[in-house]
């Protein structure tokens, strides 16, 4: 297990080198000035050279390369051209929001999955509700985020339509980030309440594709363990309905499902940039298209380079819960 | 069901959220949206929009334009004088000011300010390259002195993006390597009636009403500005009534119809809708170049891309600039371009526009390339990004035929818009025209005193450019501002993009 869990990790290191270097080429090829970005459009020329020269663009591309790796070993990734700050600052200070967003997007997808595929085994009538799920989650995520603000918020002011917490309250200073834990973790139990208000839209928007590709994959998994003729046998030794779920049916429909839900993270982490311009969630997605729209290189590299490594890291995660689930993975 | 799951959700936040309701005297709160977030409260490190009306509620600086005019008025400075020679400025200051850290403004404050504002690590140091010398000879007067006599250097003074004063809590107490900048990022300490109280990134940002203020108290407590991006979200929220206003990109289609509680203020400003023509390619052709312009004549487009907010330009200066007779007139005998396009081998046009108003500039560049289409002409719309547009000088040949923009100078005097976009080395000549005769006569036109001698000057400037065939002018679109029934005294500038005098903003009954 050891052996596999340090070929993922080696595994996906290199990934994040080649998207590096990846990230670098499209630095140099992408038709963009990031000097004339920072100093703005009307600036005499000679502030743009000064800027330039700054930002190391005068040097030659090996040299620009050298730097840039040197950068990046130590953790930094430069300067933002519209914010002024060091990206791993203006990180620091996005990144909570969006894995707030997504960890709860994540958590209430997975659980509507699940939720959906122990329903279609128990009732029929349950099957409007996946059939709704599938519905929902196949639209295109902008239109799922318009339709349920257009409707929980505007028309029937269940939940906000927008920000991460009412604009008269002031969020805690930390520790984690996350308004939801902190509010907890300080006492401030209103910080808490309005930020699981504000949460639920953007969360919910972001839950249902997964939940749909998710809980298809699990309930047609199910389905075929049950056909399963272990299942039967267990029945006959007098297992009862939980027990046999829990210990035998789960566990084995397990993997496919954890493979889809790979999937659906790599596709929410596209979906949490939209979910986050149309709810103005203040979190990377919602940093990264501000900074496209000012051409701003440095803050567009650090959001991917971090994106990649989040993905990296759940994508490790399930495929050492899989080899844990599923001996034979370990071997493949 | 939703009576009970409403109810919940209200009782949970009624138990969760103590003290929402109290008895403190009801504020005046003025409520607003960005589309962007603000990227530096820093008045000299960066070209803001979004952020800009907030900047000069925080910030002010020695002189600046009189509302609904391009005329120059003191600011911190209650009168200046302007040596024989052009050179030596002095400003007079007005008493009583205090920083917001509660330090009294005086010239030596200033001159620390202006000091730093030179610096060349400063996006906006470029304002003062003219500057030679700089004293605070008393209290009360600061005093500039120039290399060589810039008649628009209080017009530079006044611009949106012109120095502003920064006290000592900046200059002195966090000055660091950095000359204050990570500081003033997210903090101020400035002169205006209001301070920056709460700034939560990429959400919302407070500014509340400066007790010590100089001038007369504004009518609100607070402003509150929050982020929001989509344009949607904001038409709903200024519908519900949570927005008092909107006055970044309201949809000109949705003015035909506005609700009962809504109104609208539309006025001129600046902005100037051109078209640079590069004369490189095909359209270096002067037969060609006059069929394209019987198409680019915006009297065929202007009212579908606009609902009636432009009138066609015929000068390439704002008439808040220059109020001037036309200055051209686009062809429009469309059968003789037809005859023109048929004379000439197959034509394909590029049409370029920058992303970063794609949503301004597409359906006109749509539309003319519509037009160039009737007469025979193929046109390709393509979208760039705003900075590549600076370096279409470098390589011509690939440059679009036709580069559509919507302009900005940075203040109202002529030279800015002349030595911005029209010399041969100016940062925003997109497409490159050179005419060492255009650059001198502009170059003598910024030392013209007399405002009818310089204006004949620029607009003589303007016409050769036109005659050329290098540069356009295609529209005059209003700015316009969508509000709450109640609002009043917005006082707008037209050197002020988008910009709302929170100062003098006041509701005059209820709005919700």
């Amino acid at each position: 297990m050891i052996g596999y869990l340090v070929a993922r990790l080696v595994g996906a290191l290199a990934v994040l080198a080649g998207m590096s270097l990846i990230v670098f080429t499209l630095q140099q090829i992408i038709p963009a000035d990031p000097a004339r970005a920072a100093v703005g459009p009307t600036a005499p020329l000679t502030t743009v050279q000064l800027k330039r020269a700054e930002l190391g663009l005068d040097q030659p591309m090996l040299e620009q390369f050298g730097r840039y790796v040197q950068r990046l070993s130590r953790g930094e990734l430069g300067t933002s051209t519209r914010t002024h700050r060091p990206v791993t600052q203006d990180l620091r200070q996005f990144l909570p929001a969006t894995l707030e967003l997504m960890s709860f997007g994540f958590l209430f997808g997975v659980a509507l999955a699940v939720a959906s595929a122990l329903f279609h085994l128990s009732s029929r009538i349950a099957l409007l509700l996946r059939t709704l799920l599938v519905a929902l989650g196949s639209a295109p995520i902008f239109l799922i985020g318009q339709v349920l603000a257009l409707l929980l918020w505007y028309r029937l002011d269940w939940f906000p339509g927008g920000g991460r917490l009412d604009a008269q309250l002031i969020p805690p200073d930390g520790p984690t980030g996350f308004l939801v834990v902190d509010g907890l973790l300080r006492g401030r139990l209103r910080i808490c309440a309005d930020a699981l208000h504000h949460l639920a839209l953007p969360a919910l928007t972001l839950a249902l594709p997964l939940s749909a590709a998710v809980g298809r994959t699990l309930a047609s998994s199910i389905k075929g363990v049950l056909q399963q003729t272990y299942i039967r046998t267990a029945r006959i030794k007098g297992l009862t309905d939980g027990e046999l779920l829990r210990r035998h049916v789960l566990r084995n429909a397990a993997p496919a499902s954890l493979a889809m839900l790979g999937v659906q993270f790599s596709i929410m982490c596209t979906n949490v940039m939209i979910v986050e311009s149309l709810f103005g969630w203040p979190g990377l997605g919602f940093y990264l298209v501000q900074s496209y729209a000012t051409s701003d290189l440095p803050a567009i590299l650090g959001v991917s380079m971090t994106f990649a490594a989040l993905y990296l890291s759940v994508s490790v995660l399930l495929d050492l819960l899989q080899a844990l689930l599923d001996p034979r993975v370990r071997v493949l | 069901m939703r009576p009970i799951r409403h109810l919940l959700l209200r009782g949970l936040l009624a138990v969760a959220l103590p003290g929402m309701v109290s008895g403190a005297p009801a504020e005046n709160v003025l409520h607003i949206a960005y589309l962007q977030d603000v990227s530096t409260f820093d008045p000299d490190n960066s070209f803001l929009l979004y952020g800009l009306d907030a900047m000069r509620v925080i910030y002010q600086g020695l002189v600046e334009y009189r509302p609904g005019t391009t005329d120059l008025t003191g600011w911190l400075a209650e009168s200046w004088d302007v040596s024989a020679d052009g050179l030596t400025y002095s400003f007079r200051l007005r008493p009583g000011i205090r920083f917001h850290d509660g330090r009294p403004m005086h010239a030596a404050d200033v001159l620390a300010y202006f000091r730093r504002r030179r610096h060349p690590g400063l996006t906006l140091a470029y304002f003062l390259d003219d500057v030679a010398a700089m004293e605070a000879p008393d209290e009360r007067t600061f005093v500039i002195r120039l290399a060589v006599p810039q008649p628009a250097f209080l017009d530079r003074l006044a611009s949106a993006w012109g120095p502003k004063v920064i006290g000592p809590e900046a200059l002195v107490d966090h000055l660091g390597k950095d000359q204050a900048q990570s500081w003033l990022n997210e903090h101020e300490d400035g002169t205006g009636p209001y301070r920056l109280r709460v700034v939560s990134r990429g959400q919302a940002y407070e500014l509340v009403r400066f007790p010590d203020y100089w001038g007369p108290p504004p009518f609100f407590d607070r402003i509150e500005i929050e982020v929001i991006p989509q344009m949607a979200q904001q038409l709903l929220r200024l519908k519900q009534g949570t927005l008092d206003l909107i006055q970044h990109g309201y949809p000109f289609e949705g003015l035909r119809q506005l609700p009962p509680t809504l109104r609208m203020l539309a006025y001129d400003d600046l902005g100037l809708e051109l078209c640079f023509v590069n004369r490189t390619r095909r359209l270096g052709d002067p037969t060609l170049l006059r069929a394209v312009l019987t198409a680019i004549n915006p009297a065929g487009w202007l009212g579908d891309a606009y609902f009636g907010y432009a009138v066609p330009a015929t000068s390439l200066y704002p008439r808040a600039m220059i109020a001037a007779p036309p200055q051209w007139v686009f062809p429009s005998d469309v059968r003789a371009a037809r005859a023109m396009v048929a004379a000439q081998p197959p034509v394909t046009l590029e049409i370029g526009y920058p992303d970063e108003d794609a949503a301004g500039q597409q359906i006109p560049a749509e539309l003319i390339a519509a037009q160039l289409e009737s007469l025979g002409i193929h046109a390709n719309v393509r979208v760039y990004p705003i900075d590549l547009a600076g370096v279409f000088v470098n390589d011509l040949k690939e440059a679009p035929d036709l580069w559509i923009s919507h302009n900005y100078p940075d203040a109202a005097h002529p030279a800015t818009q002349a030595e911005i976009f029209f010399a041969g080395n100016a940062p925003l000549n997109y497409l490159g025209y050179r005419n060492p005769s255009v650059d001198e006569a502009i170059a003598s036109a910024a030392l013209i005193t007399t405002r009818a001698e310089r204006d004949e000057r620029y607009l003589a400037i303007a016409r050769r450019l036109m005659a050329d065939g290098a540069i356009l002018p295609l529209a005059e679109v209003k700015n316009v501002i969508v509000y709450r029934a109640g609002l009043s005294g917005f006082n707008p500038r037209p050197a002020l993009p988008e910009v709302v005098d929170f100062e003098t903003l006041r509701r005059d009954a209820p709005a919700r």
